[in-house]
């Protein structure tokens, strides 16, 4: 029979472990962020193709369209395109943002940030490289797990997060690769990014982030 | 005669006084105690009058992140609306939902008042032809644009209606709801069902918000455990009303009661008697009941200031008193007697203290004249009723009662000759050599005399005012006409007067309200072009329907062609056509006012150096004035330093022409100057060597201090005249009077060091050690220069 001190420690011991147990399922175990950052941490640059859909509560139809990011992390510049042939370009310009819509000929230059940045502008600089880098500029709500899929479901942090409901990115639940982003905005809107290839270490060629703007008029979109 | 007991006196009076003071109504309206002609207090007065809005609590909201902010906001705005018999509204940053569902009427009312040639730019827009292909490009940014918060807004607004282009100008200003990140928001509360021109209801409005406040930040943490806190601030004007009117009446109480309670424990410790003392408390419960009447009747309102004046006057009265029953005790007689042995005194005491008092209306801040007023009036009715009121009683107690060992011995002749002569030039060349050695007191820059210490709401006030980008040193500048044409020619000008100001570099930033102000020319001219925008409604919103757009796409549009609908029928009967919609009404409210048959404008500029007044009077005039605090410290330094030469040399004038009809002596009349300067010695000693420390406040308190000095200057020179010029005796006698008249004194001043404004604090310390030094002189040194003046021998 169970002496009486010692039914009172294991009692100790249940409750003890019981408390952490229920903080620890309180707080979203970030084991998942950093196993994501990982995958990329050795990576200088990345070249993802992704294809977007925008479902817009002011539209009748989502909107889908194909693009690729390139991120260069060496020299903190990236280039995002969407259409083939290319119908709008962005690229960044130290603390500007360079935006060519090709079709009309016309560009604008904007400071970095100016616009709000709830799409994909807001990875514009790039993913977080380690999990330091990630709580600075997300807070997670929850991580899920569905269908071998682990779901970071965060809010952007700052003036990122102006009209946004949620950030979440959805990684593959083995590899631990990025697999897309979806965006719910406060209007009820969405942006569902899919990446259907991510190259790491991809060739960054200057010309790349610097478009030629011949025959391009300056205006504001 | 039946004797009434002191207690049943006491309580009846005292019951009458408390009566009176609850009669008096405060005003907390602090610009009324200020210089009406500078150019910031009329800014302020202009601001508060037209801007301010009386029943709206600024709520506040920090949070370490921007969604924390936001959600907290959001359910403490539910909260607060959940409260009705409290809260008539709440305003708070609206939602992309919300502003496409309410900025309709704000985007069309903007562009009916744009300047001429404006409105041309989104003309172009709507035309046939041209709006399907700005529809397109709408379509095409929203489908393969970077996606950013300008995608957004497009694909509720493809028409473009809300790209102003430079039609805005400046005249935005940085956002009034939040800060840049998001971490800091605001919300505007109208309260419901309080009549928040009384700051007593407005106080209790107050506590009850605070109530519900806390009960919401309490669930807040609950629900939100191991969340960083929010922090929730309450500011603007109810809440400084309620502050400022509930400080007023317990400075006002407090200081009343602590007087009463140490002057009675000082008397008891001096005499061991309780009956004088509870008809000398009686005697200045009348007189500051009275004096209360009085000046209720007289001035209306009165001021924070005034909360001042009680504990002043009772410091003061109880002299009076404590003259006569000392007089009462030492030469017996009747009544009659008595006031013919001190009643010269007594009188020439009260009025040369009233004409110093009365003389602070000339004085350049309305409130301390008011104060002066009350204080001058009172210490003649103090003279009046200690003289024929308490001077019978005085009498009647010292002939039934034994007299009480004397616990403060002043027997003998203090000082010697040669010490006070000593003293006599010391004193006066070690203030002149501080003042070489280390310098003249100046008056404190930056000292805000009617600031509120320990207050919250102030201190949620510069909260916010740090973390709205761009609201840091931002001085609100109200522009005025008596008609609204006037008010756009005035806005016109200044508008010039400001741009001269930015290009010297006297401003550096500057955003005028010219957009917002309803413009009756620009509307009648643009009213034709709407019209015909009218007509193609229909077009454009099929336009819209057929590019993809669904109907919350095309909301924002046609409520904005419903506002100009409302708009051009307004104008047919009207000269303008005012906004419509909550947002637009609460937009252009915050910049343009129409009230008391005058029309006001809000702009805001930016001085490179607040504190300096040459940008004040580069954008200043009569119909222009800016709410400046910084530069009103200034400017208030430069009316004060005015003010001494304009107020203390006419008063010593006066003074001298008096004390030559009171003493006909003149080496009394240069005794009693003497003092003075002695004793203005002391205080420039204090000034240049401890923190005690000038401002624009206290030094108004120059002139009081002079004037009780005189008092007992008078007091003791009339008590050596009787005497002979025994000093002895007149230490035994009029002396300890003095002692307990000086210490009564400083603990009435005293007690206003823990006043919550700045200024009555600064104020009470200065005088309560001015007075005491004075007492000091007057018991200790001035017998000896009595006697060497007039060659009486050591």
């Amino acid at each position: 029979m169970i002496s009486f001190p010692r039914l009172l420690l294991l009692s100790g011991f249940l409750l003890l472990a019981a408390a952490t147990m229920t903080k620890a399922q309180s707080a979203p175990d970030m084991e998942v962020v950093e196993r994501w950052l990982g995958s990329n941490s050795g990576a200088n640059s990345l070249k993802i193709d992704f294809s977007q859909t925008r479902t817009m509560s002011s539209l009748k139809v989502p909107v889908r369209q194909q693009g690729t990011l390139w991120l260069d992390y060496g020299n903190n510049r990236f280039r995002w395109q969407t259409g083939a042939p290319a119908q709008t370009i962005v690229v960044s310009q130290g603390r500007n943002i360079l935006i060519l819509r090709t079709p009309m000929k016309r560009y604008e230059i904007r400071p970095a940030g100016s616009g709000g940045a709830p799409g994909m502008a807001a990875l514009a600089n790039g993913f977080p490289r380690n999990l330091g880098d990630f709580q600075r500029k997300y807070r997670v709500i929850e991580i899920r797990s569905q269908s071998n899929t682990h779901r970071i479901v965060a809010r952007p942090l700052g003036s990122g997060g102006k009209g946004v409901s949620s950030f979440t990115f959805v990684v593959e639940a083995s590899k631990y690769r990025l697999l897309g982003i979806e965006i719910d905005l406060e209007d009820g809107s969405s942006v569902n990014t899919t990446f259907s290839r991510v190259q790491s270490n991809a060739a960054m060629p200057s010309v790349l982030f610097k478009p030629d703007l011949t025959g391009y008029s300056e205006t504001k979109f | 005669m039946t004797r009434l007991p002191p207690i049943l006196v006491l309580t009846v009076i005292g019951a009458i006084a408390a009566f009176s003071v609850m009669r008096v109504h405060f005003s907390a309206n602090l610009y009324e105690m200020m210089p009406e002609d500078l150019p910031e207090v009329q800014g302020m007065d202009r601001l508060n009058r037209y801007f301010s809005r009386d029943g709206q609590l600024i709520v506040t909201v920090k949070a370490d992140e921007g969604f924390a902010a936001g959600e907290a906001i959001a359910s403490l705005s539910s909260h607060l609306s959940g409260h009705e018999d409290l809260v008539a509204e709440v305003f708070r940053e609206l939602t992309l939902t919300e502003l496409v569902r309410d900025g309709g009427g704000l985007l069309a009312w903007l562009w009916l008042n744009a300047t001429e040639g404006k409105i041309d730019a989104l003309g172009e827009r709507l035309a046939p032809g041209q709006s399907t292909a700005e529809i397109a490009i709408a379509m095409e940014s929203i489908q393969s644009g970077f996606f950013d918060q300008d995608v957004v807004i497009r694909s509720y607004d493809p028409l473009g209606i809300s790209r102003f282009g430079d039609l805005l100008g400046g005249g935005t200003g940085p956002d009034p709801m939040s800060s840049g990140d998001g971490t800091f928001q605001v919300m505007y509360v109208e309260g419901n069902g309080v009549d928040f021109s009384d700051y007593r209801d407005a106080a209790k409005w107050i506590k009850r918000m605070k109530e519900v406040v806390a009960i919401w930040e309490s669930e807040w943490r609950e629900a939100h455990a191991g969340d960083s806190p929010v922090t929730v601030g309450l500011t603007g004007t109810p809440a400084f009303m309620a502050e400022v009117g509930a400080k007023m009446e317990r400075d006002m109480s407090l200081s009343v009661f602590s007087t009463m309670v140490l002057i009675a424990l000082l008397f008891w410790i001096m005499h061991r008697q309780s009956k004088p003392l509870s008809w000398i408390i009686s005697a200045m419960l009348a007189i500051l009941a009275i004096t209360l009447s009085l000046g209720g009747a007289v001035f209306g309102d009165l001021s924070v200031m005034s909360a001042g004046f009680a504990a002043i006057l009772m410091g003061l009265a109880v002299d009076y008193g404590i003259v006569i029953y000392r007089e009462a005790m030492d030469s017996g007689g009747d009544a009659r007697t008595l006031r013919k042995n001190v009643g010269p005194s007594i009188f020439w005491a009260a009025a040369t203290t009233a004409v110093v008092f009365f003389s602070l209306n000339l004085s350049s801040l309305p409130g301390l004249a008011e104060m002066g007023n009350l204080v001058a009036m009172g210490v003649v009715v103090g003279a009046l009723v200690m003289l024929y009121g308490f001077a019978p009683v005085a009498v009647s107690f010292v002939r039934e009662t034994a007299p009480a060992p004397e616990r403060l011995n002043l027997s003998g002749s203090g000082l010697t000759r040669r010490t006070a002569g000593l003293f006599a030039w010391l004193v006066p060349l070690l203030a002149l050599v501080s003042i070489f050695a280390k310098e003249m007191p100046g008056l404190e820059i930056n000292f805000h005399p009617f600031r509120i210490r320990e207050s919250p709401s102030m201190v949620a006030w510069q909260t916010l005012q740090k973390e709205l980008r761009g609201r840091e040193n931002a001085v609100p500048t109200v522009i005025t006409g008596k008609s609204l044409p006037e008010l756009l020619a005035n806005l016109a000008a200044a508008e010039k007067r400001i741009e001269g100001a930015l290009q010297s570099g006297l401003l550096s930033d500057a955003v005028l309200p010219t957009v917002f102000i309803p413009h009756p020319g620009n509307q009648k001219r643009n009213a034709a072009l709407v019209g015909q925008w009218l007509g193609e409604e229909e077009r454009l919103l099929t336009e819209i329907h057929a590019a993809g757009f669904s109907d919350e796409g095309t909301a924002l549009t046609a409520t904005t062609f419903a506002a100009w609908q409302t708009y051009l029928a307004e104008l047919e009967e009207n000269s303008y056509a005012a906004p419509v919609g909550k947002l637009a009404a609460w937009s252009i409210d915050r910049l343009f006012a129409s009230k008391d048959g005058t029309y006001a404008a809000l702009a805001t500029v930016k001085p490179t150096r607040p504190l300096d007044r040459a940008w004040v009077t580069a954008v200043s005039n009569d119909n222009t004035a800016v709410a400046s605090l910084a530069s009103l410290g200034t400017a208030l330094n430069e009316r004060i330093r005015s003010d001494v030469v304009r107020v203390f040399l006419p008063m010593i004038a006066i003074l001298s022409l008096m004390l030559i009809f009171v003493f006909r002596s003149w080496r009394d009349l240069v005794l009693s100057l003497f003092s003075l300067l002695f004793v203005a010695s002391v205080m420039v000693l204090a000034t240049v060597w401890t923190p005690m420390s000038w401002n624009s406040f206290n030094i108004c308190g120059l002139p009081l201090l002079f004037g009780t000095g005189l008092d007992f200057a008078i007091h003791m020179i009339f008590a050596l005249r009787r005497n002979g010029g025994d000093v002895a005796a007149a230490r035994r006698g009029i002396g300890k009077a003095l002692l307990f008249c000086g210490s009564s004194s400083a603990i009435g001043f005293g007690s206003l060091a823990t006043a919550s404004a700045y200024g009555l604090a600064s104020l009470g310390l200065v005088c309560a050690v001015g007075i005491l030094v004075n007492m000091l002189v007057a018991v200790f040194l001035m017998p000896r220069w009595y006697r060497w003046m007039h060659r009486l021998g050591d």
